[in-house]
């Protein structure tokens, strides 16, 4: 064996790792990939990616549609009983319904928001060792996408873009730990972070912190966001509370939150490339000279005005963009 | 090119489809998911090919193989390609010197790189930032895509067999054997 360490062999692999750790020290200090080798993979592996999940879709659909009926049935029942909850609601609750049904609706939600730009996209890659749903879409900074942009369905907010590269971008859901969004309860009023946990991930669920103590959340309850920090538009559908109980701490609540879209099974998603009063608090931030203005992602229990460190980042020229150093996070409203 | 070097480029041209063709299955959404588990195809792979092309090759491929994890991982980009080149390496020194490179040494071996990587993103992802519930994460996310992974090992293990014993005589004259 002590020949293959004095062989060129074992000279090449040294410097092989050498390079690898040099590249790996680069991406630490930048925060991303972002590099030739990075681009080069992703530009040759995306198509034979997009390929593979259109292939692996229809192969589930069809399984799903002749094989898997008594989860469908089972899971029509389901729905059935969800309906009928839901219109008890939607009787008693006109406005309740109203933002329901435009938030659900992708084609609704474009003719209310004429300020979105939209982009489609199509999930064509999966982190195989990511807990938190993480995946990577097949539009880049050459579709006009860049770092930060919100990532929903007809359904509700999924995700953030994270990482840009020309031809590919990679989503963090909001099932992750390094996400923080400003909602609130849209029947109380009572606002929140909802952030990922890494228990709760595991049943694609999230949960809701720093709710105030005296609050009448409760289960069922409807969570949006509350668009302070310019990361996320104003009341996108994150999902609705399946409990609420005090955090430990004793000063606030905190609620288990199901999101609205299905992170762990979406294939198609939108990237909302532009709103109105995107990155409206990074911006204030950099006009003001006070440092109140930006707080840490951390300290959600009283920030007002934070906002994404992301929000002001953007694709480069080059068509790659770092992700950011620190956790996403949007303003407690 | 001659007939020697043609076999060669040929054969390393299939490990690296093969890897390819692992990395693209491993990251279709969905498929091969199992109780919310995923498997790490490549790494197995990756194994395979070191067991029977040795220390070099096997590195070789494996950097290959690791940078396509890196692509689509959140972990810091070459840490699994370092991760991947250190542990061939070491697989195909293994095979070359100790031991002989039977079905169930490779599967135990396959076994024990994958846990050494699973260890590694689990100590750097969620051990060191303090995430609650770790053991559970632990038991059941870390523990059973690792044994999910392994169970990958046998496709390519005879693949990788079957591959080195059809261009086996074309090494041996180059060897000069």
């Amino acid at each position: 064996m002590n020949e293959f360490f004095k062989s060129w062999h074992f000279k090449v692999l040294m410097g092989i790792v050498i390079v690898l750790f040099a590249f790996m020290l680069r991406a630490a200090a930048t925060g991303g990939t972002g590099t030739l080798i990075s681009q080069t993979v992703g530009v040759i592996t995306a198509p034979f990616m997009k390929l593979s999940a259109s292939v692996a879709d229809s192969v589930s659909n069809f399984a799903e549609r002749y094989l898997l009926t008594e989860k469908v049935y089972l899971e029509n029942e389901e729905l059935k009983e969800q309906l009928r909850d839901a219109n008890e609601k939607l009787v008693d609750y006109e406005t309740i319904k109203r933002e329901n049904e435009q938030f659900r609706e992708f084609l609704e939600l474009k003719e209310d928001n004429p300020d979105y730009d939209f982009e489609t996209a199509m999930v064509i890659g999966r982190d195989a060792t990511s807990r938190f749903g993480s995946f990577t879409i097949d539009k880049g900074s050459l579709a006009g996408i860049e770092v930060a942009d919100p990532v929903i369905t007809a359904d509700g907010l999924v995700g953030i873009v994270w990482e840009v590269d020309l031809t590919y971008s990679y989503v963090r859901t909001v099932l992750d730990t390094s996400l923080e969004v400003g909602v609130y309860d849209i029947r109380t009023r009572d606002s929140g972070i909802v952030t990922g946990d890494v228990t709760l991930a595991d049943d694609s669920l999230c949960r809701m912190s720093y709710i105030p103590r005296d609050s009448g959340a409760s289960a069922g309850d409807l969570i949006v966001t509350s668009g302070i920090g310019g990361v996320f538009p104003k009341d996108l559908v994150v999902g609705t509370l399946l409990s609420v109980q005090p955090e430990s701490s004793g000063i606030s609540l905190s609620a288990t939150v199901r999101p609205a879209a299905d992170i762990s099974g979406v294939t198609d998603v939108l990237v909302i490339k532009y709103f109105e009063g995107q990155g409206a608090a990074a911006n204030n931030a950099s006009g003001a000279s006070s440092s109140q203005s930006e707080t840490s992602s951390q300290s959600g229990t009283s920030s007002q005005s934070e906002t994404s460190s992301q929000s002001g980042a953007s694709s480069s020229g080059s068509g790659a963009s770092s992700a950011p150093s620190s956790s996403a996070a949007e303003g407690q409203g | 090119m001659n007939r020697q070097n043609l076999r060669l480029f040929a054969k390393y041209a299939i490990y690296v489809a093969v890897i390819f063709f692992a990395y693209i299955l491993q990251s279709t959404p969905g498929l091969f998911e199992f109780c919310g588990v995923k498997p790490l195809l490549v790494l197995p792979a990756c194994i395979c090919a070191a067991v029977y092309e040795g220390e070099y090759a096997g590195g070789l491929l494996a950097v290959f193989g690791g940078l396509l994890c890196d692509f689509a991982s959140d972990t810091i980009f070459g840490f699994n390609a370092i991760l991947f080149l250190v542990l061939c390496c070491a697989t195909g020194l293994a095979f070359m010197y100790l031991v002989r490179a039977a079905f169930a040494n490779v599967m135990f071996v396959s076994l024990g790189a994958l846990f050494v990587r699973a260890l590694l993103v689990f100590a750097f992802s969620y051990a060191i930032w303090g995430y609650g519930g770790l053991a559970s994460l632990f038991y059941t996310y870390t523990a059973p895509s690792v044994v999910w992974s392994a169970a990958f090992t046998p496709i390519f293990f005879f693949i990788a067999r079957g591959v080195h014993s059809a261009f086996e005589p074309a090494d041996e004259k180059e060897a000069g054997i």
